[in-house]
């Protein structure tokens, strides 16, 4: 009996020098199941399910020992796992926030694109009462800074400007200026804010008007011709 | 029609199984590890921390009663107590009335319990979310109670009676995705007598994936398609079919 103990002691050594350097492999992103798989992933709990893929995601590329770069990562894996959690629960922001501030931070266009796209989705859906547009203006911020792709920053931008509601940050119907105002197309953004001056008089913070008028004259004029501009000669000591 | 000494015979036996105790600390670890958990999520760790505690102790507290009631109802028959009691001025009728009453009790003392930590988790959580959330938890632990009567009565062995019951929550937890795949049709033409019988298998299994949803926690009912009416009807109808047919598989019984 001993002997045999002995034997089995010795065996399970032998497995042990066999495995003691078998390490966990990165198999990179999984595959991505269909909407029902995922349900069943949460025990038919659709909520579960959008927790379980959230911290999934989040903790992805961690092996242990190592942790993988970003752009060792399967994008096109990625952007489908973002959209299956956003059809379990499109009300969370949860997953939005880790494509913007996580996901977002990868350098190669491609990459990014894929995850602009995904911000722009959600974004779009902002009904008016939560805070989905921020979405949207972190995918042109991406679009703009990231991908350098400014017809796209633009598309993404014009799309914000229409969710303005009033409470909401002034900048959000002044972006198509911004990004106007960064590929050239001076005159353009020149009017929109002229445009936007017009309508919010009176209707916003001065704080707000002033500021609009500061990007009019530092950002949008050369500096002569905000010399002779009445707006800019207009502003408080501070502010030219 | 009810024995009241069995019942308290039942809950006392509960008490002895250190039943409560083991809901105590399950409470607590299963609660103390959501909040870990949630934690390290890098926003919303209090919804995370919600929907784990929900899940988790959802799940944990059915398998706690199945494994009570089926281990307590085999232990009953290997020690021949079942016969004892029959042999006393007990029906048979009663003496199943009486187990279903007292196990559903202590399903209802479960569920209070869960629900009482996931309220201490997050407190402020919706308010009429939590009410649809603990009273279908508590119709779906009542339910699970009377099926893990049924197996218990019905198959000889207790793993058997245990699998066979945690078997029938996974495929109730499951049974509206099974089913979503059938009526969606996305299947092939030789799986359509598979279709055919989850069909059939669905009419006696409950809907649990309509129940104890955590989305009601986090965001409410105002989405849900479920009410308190539904959630009691199914709690009622499922507990009536599976104590009835415990009834009927006793009295066909010869000892």
């Amino acid at each position: 009996m001993y002997i045999f103990f002995a034997v089995t002691l010795i065996c399970n050594t032998v497995v042990w020098f066999h495995a003691r350097r078998l390490e966990a492999v990165w198999g990179n992103v999984p595959p991505v199941p269909s909407y029902s798989g995922a349900k069943a992933f949460g025990l038919g709990d659709g909520q579960m399910a959008y927790r379980l893929i959230g911290i999934m995601l989040q903790n992805l590329g961690s092996t242990g020992a190592y942790n993988e770069p970003l752009m060792a990562y399967d994008y096109d894996k990625i952007g489908a796992w973002l959209r299956l959690g956003d059809r379990l629960d499109p009300d969370s922001n949860f997953l939005p926030a880790l494509a913007a501030f996580y996901f977002g931070s990868i350098k190669s266009p491609q990459q990014l694109g894929i995850i602009v796209d995904y911000l722009s989705d959600v974004g779009s859906r902002d009904d008016g009462t939560g805070v989905k547009w921020r979405w949207l203006a972190q995918g042109v911020y991406l679009a703009r800074w990231g991908e350098r792709d400014l017809p796209k920053a633009l598309r993404l931008a014009n799309e914000l400007s229409t969710k303005w509601r009033p409470g909401r940050p002034l900048w959000i119907k002044q972006m198509p200026a911004f990004i106007m105002a960064a590929s050239g197309d001076k005159k353009g953004a020149y009017g929109l804010m002229l445009a936007i001056l017009k309508e919010e008089a009176g209707k916003v913070q001065q704080a707000e008007l002033n500021n609009t008028i500061f990007f009019i004259c530092h950002n949008i004029l050369e500096p002569g011709d905000a010399a002779k501009n009445p707006l800019c000669t207009s502003l408080p000591p501070g502010l030219k | 029609m009810l024995s009241w000494t069995l019942v308290k015979y039942v809950m006392t036996a509960a008490l002895r199984d250190r039943l409560m105790f083991a809901l105590v600390l399950m409470v607590i670890v299963g609660g103390a590890l959501s909040v870990f958990l949630g934690s390290s999520a890098i926003i919303e760790p209090d919804r995370f921390a919600l929907v784990f505690a929900a899940t988790g102790l959802r799940f944990a507290g059915a398998v706690g009663i199945i494994l009570f009631i089926v281990f307590h109802i085999r232990r009953a028959f290997d020690s021949r107590d079942v016969e004892f009691l029959l042999s006393r001025p007990l029906s048979r009728t009663a003496f199943i009335c009486s187990h279903s009453l007292a196990f559903s009790l202590l399903a209802l003392i479960v569920s209070g319990v869960v629900t009482f930590s996931i309220f201490a988790v997050s407190p402020h959580s919706n308010s009429f979310g939590m009410l649809l959330w603990a009273v279908s938890l508590a119709a779906e632990f009542i339910i699970m109670a009377n099926a893990a009567l049924f197996f218990a009565m019905v198959l000889p062995s207790a793993t058997a009676g245990a699998l066979a019951s945690i078997g029938l929550y996974v495929l109730g937890r499951l049974m509206g995705e099974l089913l979503g795949i059938v009526y969606t049709g996305s299947y092939s033409h030789g799986y359509r007598f598979l279709a055919l019988s989850m069909k059939i298998v669905s009419l006696i299994v409950p809907r649990l994936d309509l129940m104890g949803q955590s989305s009601w926690l986090v965001y409410g009912t105002a989405a849900s398609t479920v009410g308190v009416g539904f959630v009691l009807a199914q709690g009622v109808v499922y507990s009536l079919l599976l104590a009835s047919a415990a009834l009927i598989d006793l009295v066909r019984r010869q000892f």
